[in-house]
């Protein structure tokens, strides 16, 4: 069960970096700490019920990541990151460009790919913590993630040549 | 993992944006919000169940020959939670009883008796902190000698902690009600009222707030912080003509815009449930002289321990 002391450590130790996962999604950091804060609040009464929760920050990535997916929060983020984008690599820093490219080469994911993506290389979860917190195969993991890398290469403009030497 | 992997790793990694968080503020802010979903479920699947018995009462109080005392009334014992890591024992409770607490209370017939609110421990472990699936009320009337079992009520919402505040009388019928302090922790706790009934099947009733048909648990917001602060008190008034109402007032105020601002909410009680009669607003630019009594040491009447 899901006490204060858990909650505080949660929130000092994982809600920001769930929150940056969730908004590389949606573009919108507003939309995205909505979402984190509503699936916490989920846990959280799930737990009140006796329900386990294994891995509370997977669990909260996930249902986090799929509230998003609702028409209403979809259409708003998109709204606003569109806006935002629009302006945000004139004024912000090298850190924000990195973002903006980051969420623009994420924009043209599918949103599986997507998501997987997140997980995989923002959170660093391994394939597997990845297939058991979307609740899909191993493989379906890595069908998904080596699509979005080949993709990911290009429109980040990573030298796929390198890549393909270092493995050979 | 390979170059790419790597890659793309620190690529993301750049994209991460500082988000200062103050967890005390924020775990109590989620608090509410769990509550309050908690509260929406409670009005319409029931969030109280009852077990135990309850006992002849006013029967087994006749043979025993209960102190009488004038009205029915209620003192509060030391009302902080214990920090008793073990269970301790109630009589009559079939179950060990963690950070209990108590009051006296003297039923409608003068009888004495205590009220305890304690958590469900397991024997030979140490004791859970207090929730609303392991806390329960008891209510003993005469039981100062050898007296009938409690009769056990619960469990009732205590979130993540709660603890009797005292015995009020917030309708003025002369019976105290019980007020449960739900801790949370940010300053701001919450109170819950119930009905004490001690010659009912079910001993207590949480009183209810009912707005537009619908019909909650009654939750009063106790206490502040910085720039909040929150209450309730009771008076009897009545427009001229008619005979005194009873009335719990509960407000809170926030400071804004260079001053502070009072929302008071009037309710009319019938019974065990209240109903919004009207909203007064006014504003100070400070606190002194604006903000009412309660919320802090007095509760209709009641002293409390905050």
């Amino acid at each position: 069960m899901l006490d204060d002391t858990t909650i505080r450590e949660f929130l000092r130790d994982d809600y920001p970096r769930l929150v940056n996962a969730v908004a590389l999604l949606t573009g919108d950091v507003s939309a995205a700490e909505d979402a984190v804060q509503e699936a916490l609040v989920r846990a959280w009464i799930r737990s009140d019920r006796g329900d386990v929760i294994e891995s509370l920050p997977a669990w909260i990535a996930v249902a986090a990541m799929n509230l998003t997916r609702s028409r209403w929060r979809r259409v708003t983020a998109e709204r606003r990151a569109r806006a935002r984008l629009a302006s945000a690599v004139a004024r912000d820093d090298v850190r924000s460009v990195d973002r903006v490219d980051v969420e623009r080469a994420l924009a043209g994911l599918p949103r599986r790919q997507r998501q997987i993506a997140v997980l995989r290389y923002f959170l660093q979860m391994d394939t597997r913590e990845v297939a058991d917190a979307l609740g899909v195969t191993e493989g379906t993991v890595k069908n998904s993630l080596s699509k979005a890398r080949a993709a990911l290469a290009v429109d980040l403009r990573i030298d796929e040549q390198e890549e393909n030497d270092v493995e050979a | 993992m390979s170059k790419l992997d790597e890659e793309l790793t620190g690529r993301f990694g750049k994209t991460e944006r500082p988000l200062p968080v103050d967890p005390q503020l924020f775990a109590g802010l989620l608090k509410r919000r769990v509550r309050r979903e908690r509260m929406k479920r409670a009005s319409t699947v029931g969030l109280v169940l009852i077990i135990g018995v309850a006992g002849a009462m006013a029967y087994a109080l006749a043979e025993r020959g209960a102190t009488l005392q004038p009205g029915s009334t209620a003192t509060i014992s030391p009302a902080l939670p214990s920090q008793a890591a073990v269970a301790a024992t109630i009589p009559g409770v079939p179950f060990p009883a963690c950070h209990p607490t108590s009051l006296t209370y003297f039923s409608p017939y003068s009888v004495a008796g205590s009220i305890y609110l304690f958590g469900r421990g397991t024997a030979a472990a140490p004791c859970p902190e207090l929730n609303s699936r392991n806390a329960y009320l008891g209510l003993n009337v005469g039981n100062l000698g050898p007296g009938p079992e409690p009769q056990i009520f619960g469990p009732i919402d205590c979130f993540t902690g709660c603890r009797i505040l005292g015995a009020p009388d917030i309708d003025g019928d002369g019976r105290p009600e019980l007020a449960v302090v739900v801790v949370d922790g940010t300053g701001a706790d919450s109170i819950e009222l119930y009905r004490i009934e001690p010659h009912a099947d079910q001993p207590f009733t949480q009183i209810t707030y009912l707005a537009k048909g619908k019909r909650t648990p009654l939750y009063i917001d106790w206490g502040g912080a910085g720039t909040y602060r929150s209450g309730a008190y009771c008076f009897t008034s009545g427009p001229a003509g008619s005979g005194p109402r009873d009335e719990l007032v509960i407000w809170y105020a926030d400071r804004s815009a260079g001053g502070w601002h009072l929302v008071q909410r009037f309710m009319r009680i019938d019974g065990a449930t209240v109903q919004l009669d009207h909203v007064e607003r006014s504003s100070a630019v400070g606190a002194a002289g604006l903000l009412p009594d309660g919320g802090g040491t007095d509760f209709c009447g009641a002293p409390v321990t905050p």
